[in-house]
């Protein structure tokens, strides 16, 4: 017998009957329930469940479900009728991936230019900002900086400069630009197709711009900085300085590399064309599978290249069961399968110590180091963001939602940063590609931790003692008392990030080894790996000795370390 | 795993009752869930039932251990399987246990009666099933388990692995093409 219809796959998979257990189980169970069972239950158990919703709710859901369907065929007829353009239903869904990466860019540049904007959609709700204990005291009232001619320019200069080099768009554009349909005037079924048409070149065109002011700010930034210039080059300084040809010899994998990633990060540009072009390109060509792919996915293994996407928001909320279940088959002296090792999860079990606010709601931390010194790993940085929520007291107790909506995100500046990597970022990509929210309810004494690696721009690698600004860390949220949304920026410049590896404060170092930890888990065992791993633990050992998190940690790469092969 | 009667307090009510530390609550809810634990045990390990109830009774040491993270997402007895079916992977994954799990446990599979050609084809059709199933990937084997085996339903298991209803449907037919495929190669 070699085939099964469904019905027999489903007969076989359904038991016939239910093995009945030893007449002692029950009792060999229950004599082991301990004797001390109460426990305060999480409360975050509040889930309402559809068996629990009245009757007339459940009527209402039906009614709008229905309202939903025949208004989706009714309009989906409508579309059909009055557009016989063939082809038409799927070229407009590439165009809309297509002006997904093109009507990003204000948005984007707006956040980076007011580095406390509220959230884009309650602009108009400008709230006054609460005092930041962490916040650079000049961040809010300093004017835009006006980069000289000497500087690099800072992110809001960068992205000032980008603007500028973006094309004027046409007429016919702006209400692509501003989200106004074509169609609201109306057009024959011709004129549309053509329209169509002509927003696929524009988009083509609107992405070789962004090259093109992609080079000129490289072109820029190299004039800058000449001394990137090696001996003997032949190359322009712009040329030196392209953040795509920054990783073009990208390819060896060490011990230390690999926690940066490997060699399979640098597909999110093929052939060193920024993908917005790739994604333009493909769907002139109808590719449109391939092309979704080549899109800057968010927080995956591709090194996201900054001037194409500077922002990156990562979660907030995040479940460590993961760690768990890793520690658990560790110490069974199982090597846990990489499918259920995430990074995230391992990075945001500990408490790295970040002091909780003095008076404020938030408190947020940044801080970076080079990785240890090799060739390889030239240029790489990591950087620690960290949130954390004022600490229960009288007035709210512990576990108090104090943030009812809350986000966070990072906006890098592209003239230091040419790509950037969220560590553990793959572990959004789970459960059929349903990606892990980012936006999330906050309590009182909620931390959390995102690791970043980030290539410098060569310029800046190579220039000792380097202060510009690196990225700004957004937070806003609405508070759970008031009902305002408030937000709190932090700006990281070069004075956060340590001369080197060794320089580095103990957490951060500690934080970048759990997430190599999680890493090499993933990536199978090799022994350099795990004896660089040791090696750097026992270095940090007297520093943190006290930590019973770190004690923890400590234990588990032992206990890796003496996993059989 | 629903309650036997509907006369007796509900789950609800007895985990209250277990959070102030009623271990006459622990109790009912043992007596509640233990046999589908078992049951879906048993169906995971091959017919070994020394071991299943092995298993059984580390389901519930952790349970008792994590209880005060059992967030009520899910049913008791959904979150109950999950703990089971890691405990279960546990198992097998050790580096002494390492063998396939069919040909470690097919010896305990009983055997068929003489003369019933029938039971016979058919649990040898469950064997190669059952070491299909082992073999898919760990979401769908998680899932076809689940539903299969330890008889939660759909949106039981969608709460507990925190998707939709559509999503553990579109699992399950996935899985059932996998296991089409695999069974017609298998010889």
């Amino acid at each position: 017998m070699s085939s099964y219809d469904d019905r027999e796959l489903q007969s076989l998979l359904t038991p016939d009957d239910r093995p009945v257990p030893p007449s002692d189980l029950a009792e060999r169970i229950k004599a082991e329930i301990p004797a001390d069972l109460a426990f305060a239950p999480p409360q975050d158990v509040v889930v309402e469940r559809v068996s629990r919703l009245g009757w007339r709710r459940r009527g209402w859901l039906l009614a709008a479900s229905l309202v939903t369907v025949l208004g989706g065929v009714w309009l989906a007829g409508r579309t059909m009728t009055e557009m016989p353009v063939a082809g038409r239903a799927d070229s407009r869904d590439e165009l809309s991936v297509a002006a997904g990466v093109r009507v990003d860019v204000p948005e984007i540049e707006s956040v980076m230019r007011d580095p406390v904007s509220p959230i884009p959609d309650q602009a108009s709700q400008e709230q006054s900002v609460p005092v930041r204990p962490l916040v650079i005291a000049e961040e809010a009232e300093a004017p835009a900086v006006e980069p000289r001619d000497t500087e690099r320019p800072s992110i809001n200069a960068a992205t000032t400069a980008m603007e500028h080099k973006r094309p004027v768009a046409p007429p016919a554009e702006a209400g692509i630009e501003s989200g106004v349909p074509p169609e609201t005037a109306g057009p024959s079924a011709r004129e549309k197709a053509m329209n169509e048409a002509g927003r696929l070149a524009r988009s083509l065109a609107q992405a070789q711009a962004q090259v093109q002011a992609q080079r000129t700010l490289s072109a820029r930034t190299a004039a800058a900085s000449p001394r990137v210039e090696e001996p003997g080059s032949t190359r322009s300084p712009g040329a030196e300085t392209s953040p795509n040809e920054s990783f073009a010899d990208e390819t060896q994998v060490s011990a230390w590399s690999s926690l940066a990633g490997d060699a399979s990060g640098r597909s999110g540009e093929v052939f060193g064309v920024p993908p917005s072009v790739q994604v333009a390109t493909m769907m002139r060509d109808g590719v449109t599978e391939r092309a979704k792919r080549a899109l800057p996915t968010q927080g995956n293994r591709l090194r996201v290249a900054t001037v194409v996407q500077p922002r990156s928001s990562f979660p907030l909320v995040v479940d460590t069961a993961s760690y768990f279940l890793v520690r658990g088959l560790v110490g069974e002296g199982t090597w846990p399968s990489p499918d259920v090792v995430r990074v995230n999860a391992m990075v945001n079990r500990f408490d790295y110590g970040d002091a909780p606010p003095s008076g404020e709601d938030f408190a947020l931390y940044a801080e970076g180091t080079p990785l240890p010194s090799g060739a390889e790993n030239a240029g790489r940085v990591l950087l620690r963001f960290g949130k954390r929520a004022r600490a229960s007291n009288a007035d709210t107790p512990e576990g108090q939602v104090i943030a009812t909506v809350a986000r966070a995100w990072v906006a890098f500046n592209p003239a230091v940063v040419a790509r950037y990597r969220l560590l553990g970022g793959d572990d959004r990509r789970t459960n059929e590609g349903r990606s892990v929210a980012t936006l999330g309810a906050i309590q009182t004494g909620h931390g959390v931790t995102a690791l970043y690696e980030i290539e410098l721009a060569p310029n800046v690698a190579a220039e000792p003692g380097w202060r510009d600004d690196v990225a700004m860390l957004h937070l806003d949220w609405k508070a759970a008392a008031t009902g305002v949304k408030e937000s709190r920026s932090r700006r990281m410049t070069g004075e956060d990030v340590a001369d080197d590896w060794s320089g580095a404060s103990a957490p951060l170092r500690w934080s970048v080894l759990v997430a190599r930890l999680a890493e090499t888990l993933q990536r199978g065992r090799t022994d350099a790996a795990v004896m660089a791993l040791r090696t750097e633990t026992e270095r940090l050992s007297p520093l943190l000795f006290h930590h019973p998190g770190f004690v923890e940690f400590r234990s588990l790469v032992e206990r890796v370390g003496r996993l059989p092969h | 795993m629903m309650p036997d009667s509907a006369h007796e307090p509900d789950e609800q009510a007895l985990l209250t009752r277990l959070a102030a530390g009623d271990r006459r609550a622990a109790e009912l809810l043992v007596d509640r869930t233990y046999r589908v634990v078992f049951a879906s045990l048993m169906r995971l390990t091959g017919g070994n039932e020394d071991l299943a109830a092995d298993l059984t009774q580390d389901t519930y040491r952790k349970a008792w251990a994590a209880i005060d993270r059992f967030d009520r997402r899910s049913q008791l007895g959904t979150w109950l399987y999950r703990i089971a079916y890691n405990t279960f992977l546990n198992h097998v994954r050790r580096p002494a246990r390492l063998l396939p799990i069919d040909e470690q446990r097919a010896a305990a599979v009983a055997d068929p009666q003489p003369g019933q050609d029938d039971r016979m084809r058919r649990d040898e059709a469950r064997a190669r099933l059952r070491r299909a199933v082992v073999g898919l990937p760990e979401d769908l084997r998680f899932t076809v388990t689940a539903r299969f085996w330890a008889e939660l339903p759909v949106a039981e298991i969608a709460r507990q692995e925190n998707v939709t209803g559509a999503a553990i449907r579109k699992r399950l037919k996935k899985a059932k093409s996998m296991l089409r495929l695999t069974l017609a190669e298998d010889p």
